[in-house]
């Protein structure tokens, strides 16, 4: 299965979800991945990182959004849309692992539930779709 | 209308007569038979009429504790109501003594933990198909007061224990103590692709606290010494329960106590733990 180059580096991407398909753009491409992923907001500079600033390239993310739906499945590109909608950290890293895991293995990524960064997306997509149907009583 | 309650209130007629002699059962059963009928029919005739009769279903409640009915037949009446009637839920709330009369019973504090046990076999009726004639019989009219009814009757019927994670079906994995409705899809989604151990359950979220006494992972029990027997889980379970019990009769002191209060919270589990004398024969070995 998926044994890419951990590389230790911090990515910087501007905190949209373009922008996180962007860097999962380059990750295909590079055959890596990398040990943190940071929105620019929620950055913090200090002297061990390696910062590669990674800005949103609408063409590439077009391709990764496109190939999800047509090489894993319209589900996955769900799941990973609402875990990033929510707020808990390192949510980001997650989220990529379950895209390029995807692209080897195929649909069947979504039963893989003991893999730790499916089953951390499955939580963040249930915890994030049970907040927002707690709002729903005010309107 | 969203739902209707026609509240039984006591589970017996002649607890009915004792307590409430204006009511009568017929007055009570017939209204809820004509609501049940009524969802039948405005089921069928769905295309006809738009609105639905009473859509969020009919329920009822319980009083629990004012009168010496055992928990088995409580249990067996809600049966039959979600069995004959088509209810959605059946209440059942403790009794507080409030007023004082020679039919009702005084009772210190109300029966919280038995009203607590219903609500747990009432989910088991509902949603893990046990049948209230496996939970109790005349032998145990009433629930264990340590153990919840489902561990309970596990115990009782460690002929079909251990269950192979792996391998058990849905209605199988259902009858594990600790293992829900939640657990038991999400072992047969992850169990598709890989072959499960205890870790993969822990990383699952499945709370193994007692669900690991009754399963095997791949043929594994997950003591490597201890194997699967009786004595071995029910120490274990009782152990446990009272762990989560309090320790110890502290109680927050009172500058108005004239009176100092040690004994005055006894507990039923009380007697299980040890005392200060227990304690003190296990330091000089007086046993």
């Amino acid at each position: 299965m998926f044994n890419w180059n951990v590389i230790n580096k911090t990515y910087v991407y501007d905190g949209t979800f373009e922008g996180l398909l962007t860097i999962a753009f380059d990750c295909y491409i590079k055959k890596v991945i990398p040990l943190r992923i940071v929105s620019k907001s929620n950055l913090e500079i200090n002297f061990l990182d390696t910062i590669v600033e990674i800005s949103k390239d609408e063409v590439k993310a077009k391709r990764i959004f496109d190939g999800i739906v047509k090489n894993i499945s319209y589900s996955t590109l769900y799941n990973s849309y609402y875990a990033f909608l929510s707020d808990s950290m390192g949510k980001e890293i997650h989220i990529l692992k379950y895209i390029l895991n995807g692209f080897m293995i195929g649909p069947k990524i979504n039963t893989m539930l003991s893999l730790d960064f499916v089953f951390a997306v499955f939580s963040m997509r249930k915890r994030m779709l049970g907040e927002s149907h707690r709002f729903k009583r005010f309107t | 209308m969203d739902r209707t309650s026609i509240n039984i209130e006591l589970p017996s007629n002649d607890s009915l007569k004792l307590l409430a002699p204006q009511k009568e059962k017929a007055g009570i059963v017939n209204p809820m038979k004509y609501i049940s009928q009524n969802i039948a029919i405005s089921k069928q005739e769905k295309s006809i009429y738009k609105e639905k009769f009473v859509p969020a279903g009919q329920t009822t409640q319980l009083i629990v504790g004012a009168t010496p009915e055992t928990d088995l037949k409580i249990m067996k009446l809600s049966e039959s109501l979600y069995n004959n009637l088509n209810l959605k839920r059946v209440y059942y709330s403790a009794y507080v003594s409030v007023n004082n009369d020679e039919n009702l019973p005084t009772l210190e504090a109300p029966p919280l933990l038995r009203e607590n046990r219903l609500y747990q076999a009432d989910w088991l009726l509902r949603f893990y198909g046990f049948k209230i004639n496996d939970l109790l019989d005349e032998n145990h009219p009433n629930f264990h007061t340590l153990l919840d009814p489902k561990c309970d009757w596990a115990l009782r019927h460690l002929e079909n224990f251990p269950v192979e994670i792996n391998k058990a079906d849905y209605n199988t994995l259902l009858k594990v103590p600790g293992i829900g409705v939640i657990s038991a899809k999400r072992i047969i989604t992850a169990r598709r692709e890989f072959n499960l151990n205890f870790e993969n359950l822990r990383k699952l979220g499945i709370v193994l606290k007692r669900a690991r006494y009754f399963i095997t992972c791949d043929g594994k029990y997950f003591d490597p010494i201890k194997s699967f027997n009786q004595n071995f889980i029910s120490e274990n379970l009782l152990f446990l329960e009272r762990i989560s019990t309090p320790s110890s009769n502290y109680v927050q002191t009172s500058l108005f106590d004239t009176f100092p209060r040690t004994q005055e919270l006894s507990y039923n589990f009380d007697k299980l733990l040890p005392t200060k004398e227990d304690k003190h024969k296990c330091l000089t070995g007086m046993l």
